[in-house]
């Protein structure tokens, strides 16, 4: 998959590596062992593939992850809050993420298509997984695959990191979820991602949905359907 | 000469020519007077009173209950007199010139009658239209009781190639669709009496997205009332004629959330364009209803998926051997896609209405799920899921088909029909503080998230909730499944007809308590799964092999210190089941202990979920061929001794006293390694029984 079709038009893919450009010479220079206010900020621009590329570099670089939220949880933008997270989870819970990753990847889509709960069983699976067993710890993981990943992976796939989100329902979660149903024209990613909405804090995505631009209002219809399907 | 002033009158003119002007000397006699009766003119004796008597010049007055209208005194004169009432005929009754000799009481009569337009239905519900229109509304239930019922008209009776249904066009599709649509006459009362020119008439319905009104009543009408026209206008000419206008309704919905399935038909009867009367009659949309077990089998649907050989050709022996009835109907695997959970796609059902004679007008109508189990987008796009497989093969003349909601993937696996099902017939006692009440179609049991277990929740969707309780009839209630990975209430729960109990019928239910103590008495070495080769491929996840999906393969594994979480899963689900049984299956269907059939099954915990380890025995076909039942048992893999399988043996125990065939057949690796069993790739049509809902007293 070229680097062009990971993203959603040719001046935001430009956008992107323009950010990745001023990023990674930082890191080729060699050597800082901080991750910068920068660095995230460039990152939280960034999606798909050329998203990973650089994410794995910031990694490889080494440096202190561990506080990135806490520093970031001020920011106004909720893509850097997000990417914050992301990075320091991936720092603190690589080996769950791996692991979880392996396991999706590994799924027999078309023997689990065949079974009785369909595609459906993987999502409840992993919600319910996700309920239980992962915990919080799971969600940076989730927010990555879903809001960098959503459109370049397959839309189960995507699903699934939703159906985790809903596990463990948390208002940071809101933003991504609304982010799909925003930027997506897959059916499916929609309805599945205003499910989750449905089933996080309700106070945070009234608010979310309260403050909604005309341009974002397939999001309360989404939701209002979801909500139906709910109650 | 005026005998009351004795004078006379000063002008010869006063009582002559057509001044009509008393004069002043005349206005004192009081004994000039005209006294006008009117009588019923249907049989020229009957007084009516309130009809408005003109003496031209003179005014008017109502004539009293005896029907008189007095003029005490009037002058001496010829007059033109004139009766009339709205909606009576003729409109005026006149005469054109009576004499009033002065010094006298004139007495005349005018006959009038009431002339008027009714709605006649079938009210009565006897399949005819009734003569008599005074019981059209309230609609009420019970025997004996009135109120006109109408069809969702949801089958395709000219069978168009888009599967368009009778009520999605304004048109009768058809003759075939006339015995669809509830009949609606207006007629005029009396028959021979001539209507007023300035009477016209209104016909409108509560909700025109709900009832369509249409005419004439044969294959060419069409929508006269309904979701393109908001009333409909009876003009003098048409309402003068000699017959009845016949009209006919059909629905446009099922009840559902927010419509209790009454709707009001009303005549708005016109007098000089000013509405004079109107007149309603209620109507009511005859509820979707499921089959139960106690309905009798028609036919049996299953996918061919090529792999299922054994199955099918096993199902078939019974269906036609033992049960006299057609072979399986199969749907084609690569047209579905592969997907064979045939109870999951669908839930069919019928809905009645009255019709001339014993039976009742019946149409069989499948509701599809609310599960999109397309997508995503299959690989082939001619192909498509089971889920479509109603509106694409059984959608028909006299087979209807509907949808609570379009199929979404935000709904879940609760969604499936395995988790929809019916109890027999039966009454409540009203025991357990619940109503006292006759159930003759069973009550709808499915499966929810009632007690917590197996979190995160899921529930069937609200719509389809809602559209099962706005039917009444079957007064759905939840139990609790969400505690298992499938969450269907077949994998636990069946009912079987005939068998005896408090109500002529009992329940199977799934007992892992049971299972693992037929484990304990078995020894140690005894397998189970024989002749499974627990070394092949998962067929349903082909990255691993059986035997990692069922590492216990002996009583002894199970028994020893490897097996501890497995025997504690089985008393957490036994728990579970039991609380099912006693708080939710024994208070809503007013059973006892003794009226389940308990069967070995033993569970494997998914995280907080779990799902039938040995095949679920509970999960089976149940065919029903007069008063025979022919059972075709999910073989369970149980453990196996020289005399055999003992969950086999005591399930045939259980089973064979009230069953003409039990029938053990293997689905292992073509269902149950798949989260299913022989009832989830199966289902049944069923007749519709011949009891009246309409006779039902508290719906």
């Amino acid at each position: 998959m070229d680097l062009m079709s990971m993203c959603v038009t040719r001046r935001r893919f430009i956008v992107m590596m323009g950010a990745a450009a001023v990023l990674l010479p930082g890191s080729c220079l060699g050597g800082k062992k901080m991750v910068t206010e920068k660095d995230v900020r460039v990152l939280s621009q960034l999606e798909g593939t050329i998203y990973k590329t650089v994410r794995d570099e910031l990694f490889r670089r080494g440096g202190d992850f561990s506080n990135l939220a806490k520093r970031h949880a001020p920011d106004p933008d909720w893509r850097v809050r997000i990417t914050a997270e992301i990075l320091q989870g991936w720092a603190t819970h690589r080996s769950l993420f791996g692991k979880v990753i392996a396991e999706i990847n590994g799924i027999d889509l078309a023997g689990r298509r065949a079974t009785v709960t369909g595609i459906t069983g993987i999502w409840e699976e992993y919600e319910m997984r996700a309920h239980i067993e992962y915990g919080p710890s799971i969600l940076p993981l989730a927010w990555e695959q879903v809001f960098k990943f959503a459109g370049t992976e397959p839309a189960w796939r995507t699903a699934t990191f939703l159906a985790m989100m809903a596990g463990v329902p948390v208002a940071a979660s809101v933003e991504p979820a609304a982010h799909v149903i925003e930027n997506s024209s897959e059916q499916l990613l929609r309805e599945r991602a205003a499910l989750t909405l449905t089933k996080l804090p309700r106070d945070v995505v009234d608010l979310r949905l309260a403050g909604l631009s005309a341009r974002s209002g397939g999001i309360a219809d989404a939701v209002r359907t979801a909500r139906e399907l709910m109650e | 000469m005026c005998q009351e002033t004795n004078t006379a009158p000063t002008s010869p003119s006063a009582h002559t020519g057509d001044d009509h002007v008393l004069r002043d000397d005349c206005a004192r006699c009081q004994h000039t007077n005209l006294h006008v009766r009117v009588l019923n003119a249907s049989d020229g004796t009957t007084p009516l009173a309130g009809i408005e008597v003109t003496v031209l010049g003179k005014g008017m007055k109502l004539t009293d209950p005896n029907g008189w209208a007095k003029w005490r005194p009037i002058a001496a004169n010829t007059y033109r007199i004139r009766a009339r009432k709205n909606l009576h005929s003729p409109d005026p009754a006149e005469n054109a010139a009576v004499a009033v000799p002065h010094g006298s009481t004139t007495e005349i009569e005018l006959r009038i009658q009431p002339v008027n337009l009714h709605l006649h239905v079938d009210a009565d519900r006897d399949g005819t239209v009734d003569n008599d229109w005074r019981h059209n509304t309230p609609w009420t239930p019970g025997a004996g009781r009135h109120g006109a019922i109408v069809f969702f008209n949801n089958d395709n009776d000219d069978r168009d190639a888009a599967k368009e249904r009778d009520f999605e066009n304004p048109t009768v599709d058809t003759a075939s669709d006339l015995p669809d649509l509830a009949p609606l006459h207006v007629r005029r009362h009396p028959a021979g009496v001539a209507l007023p020119a300035n009477v016209t008439a209104e016909l409108r319905v509560s909700d025109a997205n709900k009832l369509r009104i249409i005419t004439p009543v044969t294959a060419a009408g069409t929508e006269v009332v309904g979701p393109a026209h908001a009333s409909h206008t009876l003009d003098n000419a048409t309402l003068g004629g000699s017959a009845d206008i016949a009209f006919a309704m059909e629905a446009l919905q099922y009840p559902h959330s927010g419509f209790n399935g009454k709707l009001t038909v009303t005549l708005d009867i016109k007098v000089n364009g000013t509405s004079a009367r109107t007149e309603t009659a209620e109507v009511r949309v005859a509820p979707w209803i499921m089959f139960n077990h106690s309905n009798q089998t028609e036919k049996v649907y299953v996918v061919n998926t090529g792999d299922n050989g054994s199955l099918r050709s096993r199902i078939n022996w019974v269906l036609t051997t033992r049960a006299s009835l057609p072979a399986l109907q199969e749907a084609t695997g690569a047209t579905y896609n592969g997907d064979r959970w045939m109870q999951d796609g669908m839930e069919p059902g019928f809905a009645a209405m009255p019709r001339a004679g014993a039976a009742s007008w019946t149409t069989p109508s499948t509701l599809r799920t609310a599960l999109d189990r397309g997508a995503p987008s299959p690989p082939d796009p001619r192909t498509t899921e089971i889920d479509s497989y109603p509106k694409r093969e059984l959608l028909d003349r006299d087979y209807g088909f509907l949808e609570a909601v379009a199929p979404t993937t935000a709904a879940n696996s609760l969604d499936s029909f395995g988790n929809l099902e019916c109890s027999p017939p039966f009454t409540h006692s009203g025991a357990h503080g619940q109503p006292a009440r006759n159930y003759p179609f069973g009550r709808v049991v499915f499966g929810d998230d009632t007690k917590g277990h197996g979190a995160p929740s899921r529930r069937m969707h609200a719509r389809v909730r809602a559209l099962l309780a706005a039917q009444v009839v079957q007064d759905p209630f939840p139990i609790d499944t969400n505690w298992l990975v499938v969450g269907h209430v077949d994998e636990f729960v069946c009912f079987l007809p005939g068998a005896g109990g408090s109500h002529g019928w009992k329940v199977v239910i799934a007992s892992p308590r049971l299972a693992l103590d037929i484990v304990r008495a078995q020894p140690n070495s005894t397998p189970l799964f024989h002749g499974i080769n627990m070394n092949r491929r998962n067929p349903f996840d082909t990255a691993h092999r059986l035997r990692d999906s069922y590492p216990l393969r002996t009583c002894g594994a199970i028994k020893g210190a490897g097996g501890a979480s497995f025997r504690t899963w089985q008393t957490e689900a036994q728990a579970i089941i039991d609380a099912v049984r006693n708080d939710e299956l024994k208070v809503k269907l007013d059973l006892q202990d003794s009226d389940f059939i308990h069967l070995p099954v033993l569970f494997q915990k998914n995280g907080s979920r779990f799902i039938a380890y040995t095949a679920g025995s509970v999960n089976m076909l149940v065919i029903t061929k007069g008063a025979d039942l022919h059972l075709c048992v999910p073989k369970p893999f149980g453990p196996r001794r020289a005399a055999g399988c003992r969950f086999k043996a005591d399930i045939r125990t259980k089973l064979s006293p009230h069953a003409r065939t039990v029938r053990f057949i293997d689905d292992f690796l073509t269902y149950h390694v798949g989260q299913g069993e022989i009832h989830c790739g199966t289902n049944s049509q069923r007749t519709p029984p011949s009891d009246h809902w309409w006779e039902m007293t508290w719906i």
